[in-house]
């Protein structure tokens, strides 16, 4: 798993975030903004920083130290010039994805596509290392049968199958993520 | 904090273990990341120490029992070969070593939480665990992590608080 500035359990794109008013926060592609309680009380400009890490969810640097906030709620702060842990702070680290299957993804292999329940537009393909907005408002329910069939029938790749319960496609902009994580060339937590 | 598990002596950090592990000469000189022994550590919260047994697993050291786990969920589903449970019936720690202060921490392994290195010292002998220097006066038993702050701006390695002076005594 790959990750840099902040990433939501390995789905789709990361985002650029930072800390204000006690908060971790960064925007979905949607356009909706996430923020996740802190203890840290000053104010971190948003940014983006590559890293590689099963753990890490978001990576800062401010002035002269690093903040490394992972899964478990922890954040460490460590001074950059020679990684010496100078705090620990904590931050209300999501429990889960909150995610929900919504359809198939054909591209030499079937990849599911799970949509965000958090803005209800944004959509990830899982491994398939491409990211969405629906172009309308989520449907109450989705057919994943129809994905099944329609990913079947048709064979061909970059096919994008989503169906609302009356069987009618739900279009969305899907675009790859970004390249450094698909090389895996910004590991530096390993 | 990094540490070896010396076959001879049967010793790893300040523990000893009354167990006799075999040890094999491999091939391989470390199979397993550094981030492995932290997430182990993590995972088991009773562990004292966590070291590599001949590549092949890991053993895990608490006070009252000595595990060996394979590396992953994959081996450990898939050997047949039980790994086993040692209960631990003397003890295993070598001196009387308490948690006296604390040691400037440079991580090794960012994607894990740790707190920072414990200092461990004999208050009754003064000494002080892998430094030279001895404690002073009547060292404060498991000191606050407030301590550590104050060392992390000095030239110093470890500090530890003296309740006679009520002042913190710095470590080269």
């Amino acid at each position: 798993m790959i990750y840099t500035g902040f990433n939501y359990f390995g789905f789709g794109n990361v985002h650029p975030c930072g800390i204000k008013d006690k908060k971790v926060y960064y925007t979905l592609p949607s356009g909706v903004a996430i923020h996740n309680n802190t203890s840290i009380d000053f104010e971190i400009p948003e940014q983006m920083n590559l890293f590689v890490s099963d753990t890490v969810m978001f990576l800062l640097y401010h002035e002269d130290k690093k903040y490394v906030g992972r899964k478990d709620g922890s954040i460490s702060i460590y001074r950059t010039s020679d990684e010496l842990l100078v705090g620990l702070q904590n931050w209300k680290a999501p429990a889960y994805a909150e995610t929900m299957l919504c359809g198939l993804y054909n591209s030499s292999g079937m990849y599911e596509i799970h949509l965000d329940l958090r803005d209800k537009r944004t959509v990830y393909i899982l491994g398939g290392y491409r990211q969405g907005v629906l172009k309308k408002p989520a449907p109450e329910r989705f057919h994943i049968t129809d994905a099944v069939v329609s990913a079947n029938a048709f064979g061909q790749y970059n096919n994008y199958s989503i169906f609302d319960e009356r069987g009618d496609p739900v279009e969305a902009d899907f675009w790859p993520i970004q390249e450094e994580i698909r090389r895996r060339d910004c590991a530096i937590f390993l | 904090m990094q540490s070896f598990y010396d076959y001879d002596t049967q010793t790893i950090g300040p523990y000893k273990i009354p167990v006799d592990i075999e040890y094999k000469l491999s091939e391989q000189s470390n199979a397993f990341s550094v981030y492995r022994y932290y997430e182990i550590m993590n995972r088991f919260t009773e562990a004292l120490a966590v070291f590599n047994n001949n590549n092949f697993c890991v053993c895990i050291l608490t006070p009252e029992y000595l595990r060996f786990e394979y590396l992953t969920a994959y081996e450990a589903t898939h050997n047949r070969f039980k790994l086993p449970i040692i209960k631990l019936d003397t003890p295993i720690v070598l001196n009387k070593y308490e948690h006296v202060g604390w040691i400037k921490t440079y991580q090794q392994c960012q994607a894990v939480y740790h707190w920072p290195w414990m200092l461990l010292g004999d208050t009754e002998t003064k000494e002080i665990y892998d430094f030279s220097d001895k404690l002073s006066g009547h060292p404060l038993v498991n000191p606050p992590l407030s301590l550590y702050k104050l060392l992390v701006d000095t030239d110093y390695n470890a500090v530890f608080y003296d309740l006679d002076t009520c002042s913190p005594v710095f470590i080269k």
